[in-house]
Protein backbone atom coordinates (compact mmCIF):
# COMPACT_ATOMS: atom_id res chain seq x y z
CA UNK A 1 0.00 0.00 0.00
CA UNK A 2 1.36 3.10 -0.75
CA UNK A 3 -0.37 7.06 0.20
CA UNK A 4 0.79 9.15 -1.83
CA UNK A 5 4.24 9.15 -1.11
CA UNK A 6 4.09 7.14 2.00
CA UNK A 7 5.11 3.52 2.77
CA UNK A 8 5.95 1.57 5.85
CA UNK A 9 9.84 2.80 5.92
CA UNK A 10 8.68 6.31 6.26
CA UNK A 11 6.19 5.63 9.66
CA UNK A 12 8.95 2.86 11.01
CA UNK A 13 11.65 6.22 10.67
CA UNK A 14 8.96 8.16 12.36
CA UNK A 15 8.73 5.96 15.04
CA UNK A 16 12.34 4.93 15.54
CA UNK A 17 12.80 8.64 15.73
CA UNK A 18 10.26 9.20 18.46
CA UNK A 19 8.74 11.55 15.84
CA UNK A 20 5.18 9.20 16.36
CA UNK A 21 4.31 8.25 19.67
CA UNK A 22 0.44 8.59 19.20
CA UNK A 23 -2.27 8.72 16.98
CA UNK A 24 -2.51 12.69 17.64
CA UNK A 25 1.37 13.06 16.96
CA UNK A 26 0.29 12.36 13.17
CA UNK A 27 -1.39 15.50 13.05
CA UNK A 28 1.53 17.64 14.95
CA UNK A 29 4.18 16.62 11.80
CA UNK A 30 5.07 20.05 9.72
CA UNK A 31 6.49 19.01 6.63
CA UNK A 32 10.05 20.20 7.91
CA UNK A 33 9.76 16.87 10.04
CA UNK A 34 8.51 14.84 7.24
CA UNK A 35 11.57 16.42 5.31
CA UNK A 36 13.90 15.02 7.82
CA UNK A 37 13.46 11.64 7.06
CA UNK A 38 16.14 9.61 4.42
CA UNK A 39 15.07 9.90 1.27
CA UNK A 40 12.24 12.27 1.36
CA UNK A 41 12.15 15.39 -0.51
CA UNK A 42 10.33 18.45 0.07
CA UNK A 43 7.63 17.79 -2.77
CA UNK A 44 7.04 14.35 -0.77
CA UNK A 45 7.34 15.92 2.50
CA UNK A 46 4.15 18.46 1.07
CA UNK A 47 2.44 15.97 -0.52
CA UNK A 48 2.31 13.63 2.74
CA UNK A 49 1.40 16.67 5.27
CA UNK A 50 -1.37 17.62 2.77
CA UNK A 51 -2.54 13.75 2.96
CA UNK A 52 -2.56 14.05 6.65
CA UNK A 53 -4.06 17.71 6.98
CA UNK A 54 -7.04 16.40 4.50
CA UNK A 55 -7.54 13.15 6.93
CA UNK A 56 -8.65 15.70 10.15
CA UNK A 57 -12.12 15.59 8.55
CA UNK A 58 -12.63 11.99 7.58
CA UNK A 59 -15.74 10.08 8.90
CA UNK A 60 -16.14 9.17 12.60
CA UNK A 61 -15.99 5.64 11.44
CA UNK A 62 -12.68 5.76 9.53
CA UNK A 63 -11.17 7.07 13.49
CA UNK A 64 -13.23 4.82 15.09
CA UNK A 65 -11.86 1.74 13.04
CA UNK A 66 -8.23 2.98 13.43
CA UNK A 67 -8.28 2.48 17.02
CA UNK A 68 -8.03 -1.05 16.92
CA UNK A 69 -10.74 -1.58 19.85
CA UNK A 70 -10.53 -5.86 19.60
CA UNK A 71 -13.41 -6.92 17.96
CA UNK A 72 -14.61 -3.93 16.53
CA UNK A 73 -13.87 -3.86 12.59
CA UNK A 74 -15.07 -1.72 9.95
CA UNK A 75 -18.27 -2.83 9.44
CA UNK A 76 -18.90 -1.88 13.84
CA UNK A 77 -17.13 0.97 13.42
CA UNK A 78 -19.23 2.12 11.11
CA UNK A 79 -22.47 0.94 13.10
CA UNK A 80 -20.66 2.67 16.14
CA UNK A 81 -20.39 5.88 14.60
CA UNK A 82 -23.71 5.78 13.46
CA UNK A 83 -25.07 5.01 17.18
CA UNK A 84 -23.12 7.76 18.68
CA UNK A 85 -24.22 10.29 16.59
CA UNK A 86 -27.79 9.95 17.84
CA UNK A 87 -26.55 10.04 21.49
CA UNK A 88 -24.42 13.08 20.56
CA UNK A 89 -25.59 15.65 18.47
CA UNK A 90 -22.85 16.45 15.63
CA UNK A 91 -21.75 20.11 15.99
CA UNK A 92 -18.61 21.94 17.59
CA UNK A 93 -16.19 20.01 19.59
CA UNK A 94 -17.89 16.94 18.42
CA UNK A 95 -15.10 14.19 18.75
CA UNK A 96 -14.65 15.20 22.24
CA UNK A 97 -18.24 15.10 23.00
CA UNK A 98 -18.23 11.73 21.67
CA UNK A 99 -14.90 10.54 23.72
CA UNK A 100 -16.52 12.12 26.37
CA UNK A 101 -19.70 10.34 26.21
CA UNK A 102 -18.23 6.85 25.14
CA UNK A 103 -16.68 7.00 28.62
CA UNK A 104 -19.49 7.76 30.89
CA UNK A 105 -21.45 5.12 28.85
CA UNK A 106 -18.36 2.45 29.33
CA UNK A 107 -18.16 3.81 32.77
CA UNK A 108 -21.78 3.93 34.07
CA UNK A 109 -23.73 2.14 31.57
CA UNK A 110 -21.77 -0.76 29.50
CA UNK A 111 -24.93 -2.52 28.51
CA UNK A 112 -25.55 -0.13 26.20
CA UNK A 113 -23.13 -0.54 23.64
CA UNK A 114 -25.27 -4.00 23.12
CA UNK A 115 -27.51 -1.37 21.64
CA UNK A 116 -25.28 -0.66 18.78
CA UNK A 117 -26.65 -2.82 15.59
CA UNK A 118 -24.95 -5.85 15.23
CA UNK A 119 -23.22 -5.86 18.65
CA UNK A 120 -23.28 -8.16 20.38
CA UNK A 121 -21.82 -9.20 24.74
CA UNK A 122 -18.78 -9.76 23.18
CA UNK A 123 -18.13 -7.22 21.25
CA UNK A 124 -20.09 -4.91 23.80
CA UNK A 125 -17.37 -5.88 26.57
CA UNK A 126 -14.98 -4.93 24.37
CA UNK A 127 -15.85 -1.40 23.42
CA UNK A 128 -16.76 -1.05 27.49
CA UNK A 129 -13.64 -2.37 28.31
CA UNK A 130 -11.50 0.41 25.38
CA UNK A 131 -13.69 2.93 26.44
CA UNK A 132 -13.21 2.54 30.15
CA UNK A 133 -9.05 1.65 30.11
CA UNK A 134 -7.35 4.65 31.21
CA UNK A 135 -4.50 3.92 28.98
CA UNK A 136 -7.01 4.45 25.66
CA UNK A 137 -10.14 6.20 26.47
CA UNK A 138 -8.60 9.54 26.15
CA UNK A 139 -7.69 9.05 22.76
CA UNK A 140 -10.58 10.68 20.52
CA UNK A 141 -9.88 13.45 23.27
CA UNK A 142 -6.47 13.75 21.84
CA UNK A 143 -7.29 13.77 18.36
CA UNK A 144 -9.85 16.47 19.13
CA UNK A 145 -7.27 18.68 20.77
CA UNK A 146 -5.18 18.61 17.92
CA UNK A 147 -8.26 19.70 15.31
CA UNK A 148 -9.58 16.46 14.06
CA UNK A 149 -12.78 17.04 13.32
CA UNK A 150 -14.70 13.63 11.83
CA UNK A 151 -17.45 13.98 9.63
CA UNK A 152 -20.58 12.58 10.91
CA UNK A 153 -22.25 9.89 9.30
CA UNK A 154 -25.54 9.95 7.47
CA UNK A 155 -28.53 8.69 9.72
CA UNK A 156 -31.13 7.19 7.59
CA UNK A 157 -34.51 9.03 8.78
CA UNK A 158 -36.59 6.06 10.58
CA UNK A 159 -38.51 3.87 7.48
CA UNK A 160 -36.32 4.87 4.74
CA UNK A 161 -34.36 1.50 5.64
CA UNK A 162 -30.94 2.08 6.55
CA UNK A 163 -31.88 2.36 10.10
CA UNK A 164 -32.61 -1.54 9.85
CA UNK A 165 -36.49 -1.14 8.66
CA UNK A 166 -38.22 -1.74 5.16
CA UNK A 167 -38.69 0.64 2.53
CA UNK A 168 -35.49 2.16 1.44
CA UNK A 169 -34.80 1.83 -2.35
CA UNK A 170 -31.93 -0.26 -1.78
CA UNK A 171 -33.80 -2.22 0.88
CA UNK A 172 -32.43 -5.72 1.05
CA UNK A 173 -30.40 -5.40 -2.01
CA UNK A 174 -26.63 -5.78 -2.06
CA UNK A 175 -24.99 -3.87 -3.87
CA UNK A 176 -21.10 -3.45 -5.28
CA UNK A 177 -19.05 -0.41 -6.30
CA UNK A 178 -16.04 -1.21 -8.98
CA UNK A 179 -14.15 1.43 -10.89
CA UNK A 180 -13.69 5.07 -10.10
CA UNK A 181 -16.92 7.48 -9.35
CA UNK A 182 -16.50 11.19 -9.70
CA UNK A 183 -18.75 12.27 -6.92
CA UNK A 184 -17.98 9.88 -4.59
CA UNK A 185 -15.27 7.94 -2.88
CA UNK A 186 -15.87 4.25 -2.22
CA UNK A 187 -16.02 4.69 1.23
CA UNK A 188 -18.90 7.71 0.57
CA UNK A 189 -20.43 5.33 -1.86
CA UNK A 190 -21.01 2.38 0.38
CA UNK A 191 -22.13 4.72 3.24
CA UNK A 192 -24.66 5.64 0.91
CA UNK A 193 -25.81 2.17 0.11
CA UNK A 194 -26.18 1.49 3.61
CA UNK A 195 -28.37 5.02 4.14
CA UNK A 196 -30.46 3.85 1.31
CA UNK A 197 -31.00 0.73 3.15
CA UNK A 198 -28.83 -1.49 0.93
CA UNK A 199 -25.63 -3.54 1.98
CA UNK A 200 -22.36 -2.62 0.20
CA UNK A 201 -20.18 -6.13 -0.79
CA UNK A 202 -17.07 -6.21 -1.76
CA UNK A 203 -17.22 -8.91 -4.68
CA UNK A 204 -19.77 -9.83 -7.22
CA UNK A 205 -21.96 -13.56 -6.64
CA UNK A 206 -25.23 -14.30 -7.97
CA UNK A 207 -26.14 -12.95 -4.68
CA UNK A 208 -25.63 -9.59 -6.13
CA UNK A 209 -28.77 -6.79 -7.11
CA UNK A 210 -26.44 -4.48 -8.60
CA UNK A 211 -23.32 -3.61 -9.95
CA UNK A 212 -22.07 0.41 -9.58
CA UNK A 213 -19.12 0.18 -12.38
CA UNK A 214 -16.98 4.01 -12.69
CA UNK A 215 -14.02 3.97 -15.51
CA UNK A 216 -11.44 1.25 -14.83
CA UNK A 217 -13.66 -1.41 -13.34
CA UNK A 218 -12.44 -4.95 -14.45
CA UNK A 219 -13.00 -8.20 -13.44
CA UNK A 220 -16.11 -7.25 -11.14
CA UNK A 221 -18.06 -5.85 -14.25
CA UNK A 222 -17.15 -8.75 -16.84
CA UNK A 223 -18.55 -10.91 -13.97
CA UNK A 224 -21.85 -9.41 -13.14
CA UNK A 225 -22.30 -9.17 -17.07
CA UNK A 226 -21.52 -12.67 -16.90
CA UNK A 227 -24.18 -13.74 -14.59
CA UNK A 228 -26.61 -10.83 -15.96
CA UNK A 229 -26.36 -8.13 -12.94
CA UNK A 230 -28.09 -4.94 -13.66
CA UNK A 231 -25.00 -3.03 -14.56
CA UNK A 232 -25.28 0.70 -13.35
CA UNK A 233 -22.63 4.11 -14.18
CA UNK A 234 -22.90 6.88 -11.66
CA UNK A 235 -25.96 8.51 -12.66
CA UNK A 236 -28.00 5.51 -12.71
CA UNK A 237 -26.74 5.12 -9.47
CA UNK A 238 -28.08 8.60 -8.22
CA UNK A 239 -31.11 7.63 -9.06
CA UNK A 240 -31.47 4.69 -7.52
CA UNK A 241 -30.31 6.01 -4.26
CA UNK A 242 -32.60 8.42 -5.01
CA UNK A 243 -35.17 6.11 -5.32
CA UNK A 244 -36.37 7.86 -8.72
CA UNK A 245 -35.84 4.42 -10.76
CA UNK A 246 -36.43 0.90 -10.90
CA UNK A 247 -32.83 -0.93 -11.49
CA UNK A 248 -33.94 -1.79 -15.07
CA UNK A 249 -35.25 1.69 -15.64
CA UNK A 250 -31.52 2.73 -13.92
CA UNK A 251 -29.17 0.18 -16.12
CA UNK A 252 -26.95 2.46 -17.67
CA UNK A 253 -23.90 1.25 -18.41
CA UNK B 1 8.44 -26.75 22.95
CA UNK B 2 8.23 -27.64 26.96
CA UNK B 3 5.05 -26.61 28.91
CA UNK B 4 6.98 -23.41 30.38
CA UNK B 5 7.54 -22.31 26.15
CA UNK B 6 4.15 -23.10 25.65
CA UNK B 7 2.60 -21.45 28.63
CA UNK B 8 4.49 -18.76 27.84
CA UNK B 9 3.91 -18.17 24.09
CA UNK B 10 0.12 -18.35 24.86
CA UNK B 11 0.47 -15.50 27.58
CA UNK B 12 2.26 -13.81 25.19
CA UNK B 13 0.14 -14.24 22.51
CA UNK B 14 -2.44 -13.12 24.46
CA UNK B 15 -0.81 -9.59 25.16
CA UNK B 16 -0.30 -9.50 21.61
CA UNK B 17 -3.89 -9.78 20.55
CA UNK B 18 -4.56 -7.27 22.77
CA UNK B 19 -1.83 -4.37 22.27
CA UNK B 20 -2.67 -5.52 18.53
CA UNK B 21 -6.40 -4.86 18.57
CA UNK B 22 -8.77 -5.17 15.71
CA UNK B 23 -7.51 -5.95 12.09
CA UNK B 24 -3.98 -7.23 12.47
CA UNK B 25 -3.92 -10.91 12.99
CA UNK B 26 -0.75 -12.59 14.74
CA UNK B 27 0.45 -15.66 12.12
CA UNK B 28 3.02 -17.12 13.85
CA UNK B 29 5.30 -16.67 17.41
CA UNK B 30 8.37 -18.62 17.91
CA UNK B 31 10.45 -18.61 21.34
CA UNK B 32 13.54 -19.70 21.22
CA UNK B 33 16.05 -20.42 23.81
CA UNK B 34 16.13 -20.50 27.61
CA UNK B 35 18.50 -18.03 28.32
CA UNK B 36 18.97 -15.14 25.78
CA UNK B 37 15.72 -15.85 24.40
CA UNK B 38 14.71 -14.95 20.97
CA UNK B 39 11.22 -13.95 19.98
CA UNK B 40 9.98 -13.73 15.90
CA UNK B 41 6.20 -12.49 15.62
CA UNK B 42 4.60 -12.24 12.40
CA UNK B 43 1.59 -10.29 11.88
CA UNK B 44 -0.88 -9.68 9.17
CA UNK B 45 -1.51 -5.70 8.58
CA UNK B 46 -3.81 -4.68 5.80
CA UNK B 47 -2.23 -8.01 3.67
CA UNK B 48 1.31 -7.91 4.37
CA UNK B 49 2.93 -9.77 6.86
CA UNK B 50 5.56 -7.48 9.50
CA UNK B 51 7.62 -9.12 11.65
CA UNK B 52 9.16 -8.81 14.99
CA UNK B 53 12.17 -9.71 15.97
CA UNK B 54 13.89 -9.72 19.54
CA UNK B 55 16.77 -10.84 21.08
CA UNK B 56 16.61 -10.69 24.90
CA UNK B 57 19.10 -12.05 27.61
CA UNK B 58 15.87 -13.17 29.61
CA UNK B 59 12.13 -13.81 28.22
CA UNK B 60 10.70 -11.11 30.27
CA UNK B 61 12.56 -8.20 28.81
CA UNK B 62 12.21 -9.79 25.51
CA UNK B 63 8.25 -10.13 26.18
CA UNK B 64 8.78 -6.23 26.81
CA UNK B 65 10.07 -5.57 23.95
CA UNK B 66 8.14 -7.54 21.47
CA UNK B 67 4.91 -5.88 23.18
CA UNK B 68 6.63 -2.12 22.69
CA UNK B 69 6.97 -3.27 18.86
CA UNK B 70 3.71 -4.59 18.57
CA UNK B 71 2.31 -1.05 19.89
CA UNK B 72 4.31 0.18 17.34
CA UNK B 73 2.51 -1.99 14.71
CA UNK B 74 -0.71 -1.46 16.08
CA UNK B 75 0.34 2.58 15.47
CA UNK B 76 1.54 2.44 11.87
CA UNK B 77 -1.48 0.25 10.61
CA UNK B 78 -4.18 3.77 12.33
CA UNK B 79 -2.13 5.46 10.32
CA UNK B 80 -2.73 4.13 6.98
CA UNK B 81 -6.54 3.87 8.42
CA UNK B 82 -6.49 7.41 9.36
CA UNK B 83 -4.32 8.45 6.59
CA UNK B 84 -4.79 6.37 3.52
CA UNK B 85 -6.83 6.63 0.59
CA UNK B 86 -10.66 6.78 0.50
Amino acid sequence: MDIEGAGWAVLTQLLQRGMVRSRADFYRLTVEDLESLDRFARRSAENLHAAIQRSRTRPLARVLNALGIPQVGETTAIDLARWIARQVPPGEGWLGRVGESMRTIAREEPDRFAEVEGVGPTVSQALAGWFADEATSHVLDELAEVGVEPEPPMIPAPGTGGDGSDGGPLSGKTVVVTGTLDGFSREEAEEAIRAAGGKPAGSVSRKTDYLVAGPGAGSKLAKATELGIPVLDEDGFRRLLAGESSADEATGA
Amino acid sequence: VNDAEAQLAARLATDLERVLGAGIVVQDLEIEGEGPVTIRVACLVDGTTREIEVHGEAALDAIRDVVRLAAEVRLAAAFWQMVGPV
